[in-house]
């Protein structure tokens, strides 16, 4: 039986190109899919069970990575990426077949050699690998998150987390409040406060983050509770007792 | 310092001290004051480097040429050689005047820029991908002449543009539409918006949006101080809107 091929790849010439390679580097290959997102090639590969898949890392619907996750025990996979250096370093490792794309005659020749002498063993379990790639994509985002995405109405909104006065959490949603506008995330509080810089902003009630420049005064209300008044807005934030030594020595 | 009071007394000594205090003091002052004055110039000087050296930082960050773009354009281009040598010798052109509009950033392009210009570089862009993502992406350019030769800053615009594609077209299934386009406002003191409007994937569901909007944010104040601003919105339709509010009379060159 000759092997198949199943390739996902999003832009079209270079679909057609690698195609193209491989008719011409392994006549005997059977190119039986030819998916242009990665929920395409999830559908294929389970409606075509091929021997090889080669997977693009960056894809809509679906990435390379994601399709891989269904794909290692079934297909052998050859990872394609243009530039994604720590996902290279993590195949390097764990020696998992990858091309650099633009893809050499000569780069695709070793992999496939490589191909046809695994063809008679099982898929290579890529559970590893995939897992430190995923490590690697979340460590390269930056910790502070720079913009919120927020709901203003029916619109989405992204705001910049400069602009943010606090944040307050209200009854299942979380408001985000700028000197001009007030929009509401789904994000709790609790999830919110790692990406936020903590000498910028500071939690002082179990449902508001408050950020410090933006804070006038702090004072005891008529019922003997401490609360806080901002510069560019009428609200004033309560501190809960848990939070307040926040404020000692002020 | 006895003998400067001399015979004459401690009244005569007070006649004597007065002046000769003022004489050593006027010139300890001038020279007090001056060296404050001479502090608050470095002080100003620092600063202006210190805005200069951000000037400087923001620009290059803002030219960096993403490895990936690169090398999966040139992956299209190979492919191209061999399908369709007129359409493979545009994309080269295109990649050409991209990579020299964005390269080498200096002084004098910055105080020349217009939107006519920055239209120009997204145009090399749009073109690149659109060759690349081939059906996957439509792109139109509609801003009204008189406006062509606003003044500015280069390159915030392609960021914008860049994350359309990235943000909103890339992650999508199927044909996506990018529209540049530009009037004429008179709402908050700004006076020209220009808009790049795609019918992507919509903010909720992309991830990444970051440092290239920072860096827009950043450098508009910078250079326009309050006189701009940049909003993104996803209308309820679908898509995202980013929005650039802009003077008309240009921009801080630093």
């Amino acid at each position: 039986m000759s092997p198949t091929a199943l390739i996902a790849e999003d832009e079209a010439p270079q679909r057609r190109e690698l195609c193209r390679m491989l008719t011409s580097r392994w006549p005997e290959l059977q190119i039986v899919a030819e998916c242009s997102d990665g929920s395409a090639a999830i559908a294929a590969l389970h409606a075509h069970r091929p021997t090889v898949a080669f997977l693009d890392i960056r894809m809509a619907g679906a990435t390379g990575l994601e399709v891989a996750r269904q794909a290692w025990n079934m297909a052998h996979v050859v990872f394609t990426t243009a530039y994604e250096q720590h996902a290279i370093e993590a195949f390097e490792v764990e020696a998992v077949d990858y091309l650099l794309k633009p893809v050499t005659v000569e780069r695709l020749d070793r992999t496939l050699q490589r191909l046809r002498t695994r063809l008679s063993e099982a898929p290579k379990d890529i559970g590893t690998v995939l897992e430190a790639i995923q490590q690697g994509f979340r460590s390269t985002r930056s910790a502070d998150i720079p913009w919120i995405t927020a709901s203003l109405g029916n619109s989405i909104k992204l705001i910049a987390t400069e602009d943010v006065l606090f944040f307050r959490a209200d009854e299942g949603c979380t408001w985000v409040v700028t000197r001009l506008e007030k929009a509401n995330i789904r994000t709790p509080l609790k999830e919110l406060l790692p990406g936020l810089n903590a000498d910028v902003f500071w939690q002082i009630h179990r449902s508001v983050i408050v950020r410090v420049s933006a804070i006038r005064t702090v004072r005891r209300n008529e019922l003997g509770r401490l609360e806080v008044a901002l510069h560019d807005s009428e609200e004033t934030l309560p501190v809960s007792q848990a939070f307040r030594w926040r404020f000692r020595g002020m | 310092m006895h003998r400067l009071i001399g015979p004459g007394g401690p009244a005569f000594g007070l006649f004597l001290w007065l002046p000769l205090v003022v004489a050593c003091a006027w010139p300890v002052a001038v020279l007090w004051e001056r060296r404050v004055e001479g502090r608050h110039q470095r002080e100003i000087a620092v600063l202006q480097r210190h805005r200069q050296e951000t000037n400087l930082k923001l620009l290059v960050l803002q030219a960096q040429i993403e490895p990936h773009f690169l090398f999966n354009t040139l992956a299209s281009l190979r492919a191209l050689l061999r399908e369709d040598a007129t359409r493979a010798e545009a994309m080269v052109d295109a990649l050409v005047r991209h990579l020299r509009a964005v390269l080498p950033v200096v002084r004098t392009d910055l105080a020349a820029s217009t939107l006519s210009d920055q239209l120009a570089i997204c145009a090399s862009y749009l073109e690149i991908m659109a060759n690349r993502l081939e059906g996957r992406l439509a792109y139109g350019i509609d801003v009204p002449q008189p406006l062509l030769q606003t003044p500015i800053r280069p390159l915030m615009l392609l960021t914008l543009v860049e994350n359309a594609v990235k943000h909103g077209i890339e992650p999508k299934i199927g044909a996506g539409r990018i529209r540049i386009e530009a009037e004429r406002i008179d709402t908050a003191g700004f006076a020209v918006a220009v808009r790049v409007i795609d019918n992507g994937v919509g903010l909720s569901r992309s991830v990444g949006h970051g440092l290239g909007l920072r860096n827009v944010r950043e450098q508009l104040a910078l250079c326009y101080g309050n006189r701009a601003a940049l909003s993104l919105v996803s209308p309820p339709e679908g898509g995202t809107i980013a929005c650039l509010q802009i003077p008309l009379d240009g921009f801080d060159l630093i």
